[in-house]
């Protein structure tokens, strides 16, 4: 960053140059328009799914942008770290403000987290991507059969919780708009929730995508909070996970300015919709939704592994 | 917004109990309104720059070029050019959740939670790591 600061802007390479042709000119504008709303609601409907299952929005953004819009693969996954950023901080306004995020299992969460981003960005050239596209993809679809195992589950039932989540205060209570009452858990297995954020932070490093959905898996699956809880937690926390890449990618020239401008706002608005809705599910119902997005996002992590 | 605030803050008086319902609820409205404030100046700033590059038609520099460091970024709105203005924007967008964590440490200080106050600390430690890696190998 200190050396580009120095010349003043990013110099672009030649073939950086030559795909942002199309930015060009007066004309170009209008164009840019059109493409700026379209985007604009795609990027509402990523908020909206993002923000009612803890994820980034970043299954849909980069797929939307590289198919629809024949963008490269590069902007694209920029723009989808703007996208986890605005999802994550848009939505938690709500969900921390209702109680619906859990403040402290998030942040002790956070500790696994960072460190495996940071472990990833470090291993990125280390460590072969298409063995773990094809190791997180099938880790995903054995999480599906977990999660479809649960799907007449409400509210998991836990006696007590384990003595370190005990000891760090995690057990909580929230109020089910749905069921009408304020509902207390207890917290479980607060190391293989560690261990899965980890994994999931190396996934955001090294892949940059569906970190959010391991983050509501290791909370649902492994440690047992309702999935209100899990995905409301996993949209506190996502921001922090993206902000530890998003950095590189900025530096790297790689956050388009005209490209950000739709996805951030369309994802913001969305995510002030679907945090409203959320609360009117049913974890059931909530269940459905998940299953086929994580089974949709293995099947695509094995594909680019083979 | 402002009256739903004050409905939590009402609601939130049961944290009184030091965690004993509601883990650390009294920091609730203090770390929704950190995000509020970061997603709304970002969100205006990035709206202000947008509206900019289609009023005047371009983004303030060459074809293809738009400022990736801080220092060119700050220099740019001093000069008004709508690319520097979204980007801006952006970083406060990334900034946001920095924010947050660091107000979540001054939270548990208060709360006299020195095992979260770690947690968090170390969080924010990864954190700018992370930045200054970026910075070498960006």
């Amino acid at each position: 960053m200190l050396q580009s600061a120095a010349t003043g802007t990013g110099a672009p390479t030649p073939s950086r140059k030559a795909r942002r042709a199309r930015t060009r000119g007066g004309k170009a504008i209008a164009a840019q328009i059109h493409q700026t709303l379209v985007i604009l609601v795609f990027a509402a409907a990523a908020g909206i799914i993002g923000s009612m299952l803890g994820l980034g929005g970043g299954v849909i953004i980069v797929p939307v942008l590289t198919l629809i819009f024949h963008l490269p693969l590069r902007d694209a996954i920029g723009a989808s770290i703007v996208s986890v950023i605005a999802t994550s901080s848009g939505a938690a306004v709500a969900y921390v403000r209702d109680g619906l995020s859990n403040l402290r299992v998030g942040m002790f969460l956070e500790i696994a987290t960072t460190t495996g981003a940071i472990a990833g960005a470090y291993l990125a050239g280390v460590l072969p991507t298409a063995v773990l596209y094809t190791v997180f993809g099938l880790m995903l679809a054995y999480s599906a059969i977990a999660l479809l195992q649960n799907r007449h589950v409400e509210l998991p039932q836990l006696a007590a919780s384990h003595p370190l989540a005990a000891r760090l205060k995690l057990a909580s209570t929230y109020h089910d708009a749905v069921l009408g009452r304020d509902v207390h858990y207890e917290v479980a297995n607060p190391y293989g929730g560690l261990g899965m954020m980890g994994a999931a932070g190396l996934m955001s490093g090294l892949l940059g995508i569906g970190s959010g959905l391991f983050k509501v898996l290791a909370m649902d699956v492994f440690m047992k909070l309702p999935l209100k809880v899990s995905t409301a937690t996993s949209n506190f926390m996502i921001g922090v996970t993206a902000a530890a890449s998003a950095g590189v990618y900025f530096a790297r020239g790689d956050i388009q300015p005209t490209l950000a401008v739709p996805v951030a706002l369309g994802v913001l608005a969305g995510a002030l919709l679907g945090t409203r809705w959320m609360v009117k599910f049913r974890n059931r119902t909530l269940r459905y939704v998940f299953v086929p997005i994580l089974l949709a996002t293995a099947f695509e992590m094995v594909l680019r592994g083979a | 917004m402002g009256q739903s605030a004050a409905q939590v803050e009402a609601g939130g008086g049961d944290s009184s109990a030091d965690g004993a319902g509601r883990g650390s609820a009294g920091m609730a409205p203090l770390i929704s309104r950190a995000l509020l404030v970061g997603v709304s100046v970002s969100a205006a700033t990035t709206i202000a720059g947008f509206l900019m590059y289609v009023i005047l038609g371009g983004g303030g520099y060459p074809p293809g070029v738009f400022p990736v460091a801080i220092g060119s970024v700050l220099s740019g709105v001093v000069a008004m050019r709508p690319f520097a203005i979204i980007d801006l924007g952006l970083l406060l967008l990334i900034l946001t959740p920095v924010f947050r964590v660091a107000v979540g440490i001054v939270g548990f200080a208060r709360e006299h939670d020195s095992t979260m106050v770690a947690a968090t600390s170390y969080v924010m430690c990864m954190l700018i790591l992370s930045f200054l890696l970026g910075k070498a190998g960006g």
